[in-house]
């Protein structure tokens, strides 16, 4: 059984389709790349698999189960975890707190009003190991605010980690980050359990060469190209689409 | 790995952890003494000012916490005050039933506005509860027969309880006082509790929450509810107090004097709202008795706080404390 499948699934925004007709299954572990220009509904396709906008068409299944008009609170529930391109933290709480709201949900630590929230060994021993896999552990206390860029974007790494998703999607990790900064991502995300199914956006062709197997590339909200690659590299399309047509091969793997 | 975390917590003094706890008890002491050592005016005072500030806390966790904006928050004190005094003028004047019957009609009250307005946000949230609270505002001034109308609810007794004791002015302050500090540990125990902690998280950022699992509106309007019944028991004890309740204790305006109160003493805080209630009734009072225009004087004194001191009496505090800390 495939963690996740899109059958069909289009959007429109007014006329304008920013997804059209996409279908492809990701089987359990997978790590896949979505790559395409500016505007090729990467973003789009995120957010009707996470929820926040859901299809005009087609069928979205989440480990066999049709989850297309799940809400994004559904979703989370139904093993789906998500980061955002642009982060998306509690910036006035402690990084601590920020991945103990995620651990909370988990353990279904909810409508408990009693005892303090300090009280709950098994959420700090959570945490903590959450804090620890996204290398945060020595900024802790610190408040998401105070954070430098990159470790707001481990931060937000760690948010979604901390809910156990089974399939998360990665909304472009390393924008706007270091070399050094991406290096580090890098060898997190590489270190993530091989259970662990990974959808990626991203635009450095080298973090998706070194996480992905397998590339989806979108243009104008259709999969022009879906496989290795090696096959991506030659797809015509694929360099139409990055280049305008005719464009030389060499270019697109550099 | 954890030891860095465990000892960033540690460093945390119980002091500095419990020191709106500490604050509240010491002033609960000081406000004890009172009754002993002054006149039966501060009596009266201080009964007043607590009992405002015990409503305007209850809006201070909506607004700090889930950042909850509500103009409607007089409807429950309002309808508390109504449902006590009408329960101890027509039933019984027992003290644990009159402010029982008002804590729960505001609590349904607070059920029926918080489900409709909770379904927006913001700006259009505030303005449904406005609405909403106006409604009631209306129909206390039509349902004669049962509020009187534009007079008011007038001849409502003193409480009594179990006929082992009828309050009077001294005992009724200690009653107050009494449901003034545990109406702030409830609102504590919420904030430091798992549910408070998700609270906060919807108040800083709702889509996230959402992201991770959690669907803010039930939880809002739990906190809705919970603030909607302390705000009725406040008004139940102001019916109690003053012998009246009138159209004036919902209208909109005192929802907007609460808010007033929140900002003005800190928003994000529990304390801060109640040292708020306290500034603006001293002001509005005392200014009364010199000047027509204490309300422009207040609104002139809120805008200083918005302006200078963004986090009113509370933040205020807090650099002072951390200023002689260092």
């Amino acid at each position: 059984m495939s963690a996740l499948a899109l059958e069909g699934v289009s959007k429109y925004f007014g006329a304008l389709p920013a997804t059209q007709d996409v279908s492809f299954s990701v089987e359990v572990g997978e790590r896949i790349a979505l790559v395409g220009p500016n505007g090729a509904g990467k973003t789009t396709l995120f957010n009707l698999i996470s929820g926040e906008i859901m299809p005009d068409k087609g069928v979205i299944r989440l480990g066999g189960q049709d989850v297309t008009q799940y809400s994004p609170d559904r979703m989370s529930e139904s093993g789906l975890g998500r980061t955002f391109q642009k982060n998306s933290l509690f910036m006035e709480s402690t990084v601590y707190e920020n991945v103990r709201l995620a651990v909370q949900r988990r353990l279904g630590i909810r409508l408990k009003v009693f005892k303090s929230v300090d009280r709950y060994p098994e959420l700090r021993r959570e945490t903590e190991e959450v804090l620890n896999r996204v290398h945060l552990t020595s900024r802790s206390e610190m408040k998401a605010k105070n954070l430098s860029y990159g470790e707001q974007r481990q931060l937000e790494l760690g948010i979604a980690l901390a809910t156990s998703p089974k399939v998360l999607l990665l909304d472009e990790p390393t924008a706007g980050m270091s070399a050094k900064e991406t290096g580090e991502m890098v060898t997190m995300l590489k270190a993530l359990p091989e259970d662990l199914t990974l959808l990626i956006v991203e635009h450095d062709m080298d973090v998706v060469m070194a996480l992905a197997r397998r590339i989806i590339v979108l243009n104008f909200g259709e999969v022009i190209a879906d496989g290795d690659p090696e096959e991506v590299r030659r797809n015509k399309e694929v360099l139409a689409a990055y280049l305008g047509v005719g464009a030389d091969e060499e270019a697109l793997g550099a | 790995m954890a030891t860095q975390a465990e000892s960033g917590r540690k460093t945390q003094s119980f002091v500095s952890v419990h020191a709106g706890t500490i604050a509240v008890l010491a002033g609960a002491l000081l406000l004890a003494i009172v009754p002993l050592v002054g006149s039966r005016y501060y009596v009266s005072v201080f009964t007043q000012i607590l009992i405002l500030s015990i409503f305007a806390l209850s809006l201070g966790f909506l607004m700090g916490f889930p950042k909850l904006i509500s103009l409607g928050h007089a409807a429950f004190f309002g309808v508390g005050a109504y449902a006590a005094g009408i329960f101890a003028t027509r039933v019984d004047p027992n003290v644990v039933l009159t402010l029982g019957v008002a804590l729960a009609l505001s609590l349904l009250l607070a059920l029926v506005i918080g489900v409709l307005s909770l379904r927006s946000t913001g700006i259009y949230f505030l303005m449904i509860t406005l609405a909403l609270a106006q409604l009631v505002y209306v129909a206390s001034q039509q349902w004669e027969s049962l509020t009187g109308g534009t007079n008011g609810l007038v001849g409502i007794p003193r409480p009594e309880l179990f006929g082992l004791l009828r309050f009077d002015r001294t005992t009724f302050f200690y009653l107050v006082l009494l449901l003034a500090v545990l109406s702030y540990l409830l609102f504590r125990t919420l904030v430091r509790s798992p549910f408070g902690r998700i609270l906060i998280g919807i108040g800083s950022n709702e889509q996230r929450m959402r992201a991770i699992g959690y669907s803010p509106r039930s939880y809002k309007l739990t906190a809705f509810v919970v603030a909607g019944a302390v705000a009725g028991l406040s008004g139940a004890l102001w019916a109690h107090f003053n012998g009246i309740v009138t159209p004036e204790d919902l209208h909109w305006s005192h929802s907007a004097e609460a808010l007033i109160m929140v900002i003005a003493g800190g928003a994000g805080t529990l304390i801060g709202p109640m040292l708020g209630a306290a500034l603006i009734w001293l002001l509005e009072s005392a200014l009364q008795s010199y000047t027509d225009r204490s309300t422009m004087i207040t609104g002139i004194v809120f805008i200083l706080f918005v302006f200078f001191a963004r986090n009113g009496i509370a933040g205020i505090a807090q650099s002072a404390w951390e200023r002689v800390r260092r």
